[in-house]
């Protein structure tokens, strides 16, 4: 992938004072803006299940630990800054070697996220709670679930973030990439962001 | 005539392409109008529901499925061309991407043709035992929603070529980047189907938002889009040629009036 | 976030920091805690209904927050920015509608 026009050597000075520019590709908001418009479907999806049964959707969440969902909260919200400082780091010539340090702080978040996930999942099916058990579970799972997957998704385009800022010179390309793989991380924290609160602790 | 001239192969591909369109138009009204599958009925009717579906709209149904016989293969001819497209842009070596997508095109022709067999079967007999005919029906929608694998390896082909840099550097490319962003979110959403084994209701299940409503979409909106591509990237091959073959022609002239 | 070529004369790791996105972080996770406390049974308002809006419309304020210093969309095209607005005004009507009305 080396000698194309998408690869040519990057200018330094990439954004001129104030000058609107789209962080990443076009393509990567269209990837970003369809994640998210599914996710506000299912939000009002969720929503309109738990208006048809408001006490068994209120019972059931009270069978959720809050406390796991406001921890893995921070984690990704430490995660998503990790990134914003590996972004302006590689920018800067004298500190782009604090990159893939910062990069591979933000890749541990994400596992312990995950690592918290499963130890949830787990203690609820240690106590014979499955989708299948009530709506409200089965929105719980698929919810959670579908957004666990795309932190997995997240995680592989870490790895080839901190693989790009290991090299000791990026290319215009790379660039472009790492804005766009780095604002995906930061829609993964955003979508936790609303799905925390709505799951966990609306009543 | 040299073969540089002869338009035969973009005109054969707009054709193809028109043809698997139309062929994809026909199935999708025979899957509305015809099998009444879209939405399909719910995963927790009874086998006498079921049976008793089948037994109302038999004739309906299996005539569905005479048509399906006839136009339910629509995703081979578009896939013929597509890889074309992608076997043009798919430079140096090996077009290995381009041949995972035609026969992934082949093998997903072999999933949107079974179901309308299975509901056919279904109706055929429609007056035997309940649980026969349910299973039929059952086999078909799972048939529809859970056969997944064939679309992704599609799509990972056409967000790799897409993606590559050396594929925008060729004229008249029909992938575009936003292109390969935008497939490989839908290779994303597609990867839900598989779990429509599981519920019964709500969003994974068959008649689901996740398992039936996005993935039916998004399939229509891809091949929308990657038909408009297609066309646009021919329009402009045939243009290169035509301006070539006229340059030739007015070189030859020149040479012989010289 | 300040534009990013102030950074090429960036010396010492701290001068990472020295951003707004910092001061919007820090917001982020006092809003997180606020939202949980007033989700979980530490509830400082005795009203549940008034405290889910709060917490709902805490979390749009965060995704927006998130959207334009984190995505760096504050500095995007109006298109992408609108984009990203509307979304949040949207989204967070819906909910907060869908909610109030169960």
């Amino acid at each position: 992938m080396t000698s194309d026009v998408i690869d040519a050597p990057a200018s330094p000075a990439t954004a001129p004072g104030k000058k609107r520019r789209i962080p990443g590709e076009e393509g990567t908001w269209i990837f970003i803006f369809g994640d998210m418009c599914v996710f506000a479907v299912f939000f009002c999806v969720y929503l309109s299940a738990r208006m048809a049964d408001p006490a068994g959707f209120a019972h059931d969440q009270a069978e959720l630990n809050q406390n796991f969902g406001a921890i893995n909260t921070v984690l990704l919200l430490v995660s998503s800054l990790l990134v914003v400082l590996a972004t302006r780091a590689v920018h800067s010539p004298a500190l782009k070697r604090h990159a893939p340090r910062l990069l591979a702080g933000a890749w541990l978040c994400g596992a312990g996220f995950l690592g918290i996930k499963a130890l949830e999942y787990a203690e609820k099916v240690h106590h014979g709670i499955t989708p299948q058990t009530s709506d409200f579970f089965m929105y719980y799972f698929v919810l959670t679930g579908l957004h666990a997957f795309h932190l997995v998704l997240g995680l592989a385009m870490l790895t080839v973030l901190i693989r790009f800022a290991s090299k000791p010179e990026m290319s215009r390309g790379q660039f472009i990439f790492f804005e766009g793989g780095a604002c995906f991380w930061h829609m993964v924290d955003l979508l936790w962001l609303v799905l925390f609160p709505l799951i966990f602790l609306v009543r | 005539m040299s073969n540089t001239k002869t338009l035969f192969s973009e005109r054969s591909q707009r054709l193809i392409l028109w043809w698997g369109i139309g062929l994809a138009v026909i199935y999708g009204v025979c899957l509305i109008f015809l099998f009444d599958m879209v939405p399909p009925p719910s995963a927790e009717w009874s086998p006498e529901q079921v049976a008793a579906f089948y037994q109302e709209h038999g004739t309906r149904i299996r005539w569905g499925s005479v048509i399906c016989g006839w136009t339910s293969a629509f995703m081979m001819p578009i896939l013929a061309v597509v890889t074309m497209q992608m076997a043009r842009v798919e430079t140096g070596g090996a077009k290995i991407w381009s041949a995972l997508s035609l026969v992934s095109g082949a093998m997903m022709s072999l999933f949107l043709a079974l179901p309308p067999i299975f509901w056919g079967v279904a109706a055929f007999n429609a007056d035997r035992g309940d649980e026969i005919t349910a299973m039929m029906h059952e086999l078909g929608l799972l048939t529809l929603t859970t056969t997944d694998q064939y679309y992704i390896f599609m799509w990972v082909g056409v967000t790799v070529l897409a993606l590559r840099p050396a594929t925008q550097l060729v004229k008249h490319n029909p992938f575009p980047r936003w292109w390969g962003y935008l497939s490989l979110w839908i290779t994303v959403m597609f990867e839900a189907g598989a779990f429509a084994f599981i519920p019964k209701t709500g969003p994974l299940s068959w008649n689901g938002l996740l398992v039936f409503w996005s993935p039916l979409s998004l399939f229509g909106v891809w091949i929308t889009i990657q038909s408009w591509l297609v066309f646009r990237a021919l329009r402009g091959q045939v243009a290169d040629k035509q301006a070539a073959t006229e340059a030739e022609t007015a070189a030859e002239l020149e040479a012989v009036l010289l | 976030m300040t534009s990013l070529t102030s950074l090429a004369s960036s010396r010492t790791p701290a001068d990472l920091l020295r951003t707004s996105a910092t001061a919007v972080w820090i917001f982020l996770v006092v809003a997180t805690v606020t939202s949980w406390a007033l989700g979980t049974d530490h509830a400082f308002v005795d009203n549940t209904t008034a405290a889910s809006v709060v917490v709902l419309l805490l979390a749009f304020v965060k995704v927006r927050f998130v959207g334009l210093y984190f995505m760096e969309l504050k500095d995007a095209p109006l298109p992408l920015r609108a984009l990203i607005e509307a979304w949040c005004l949207i989204v967070c009507a819906l909910t907060v509608g869908f909610f109030l009305a169960g």
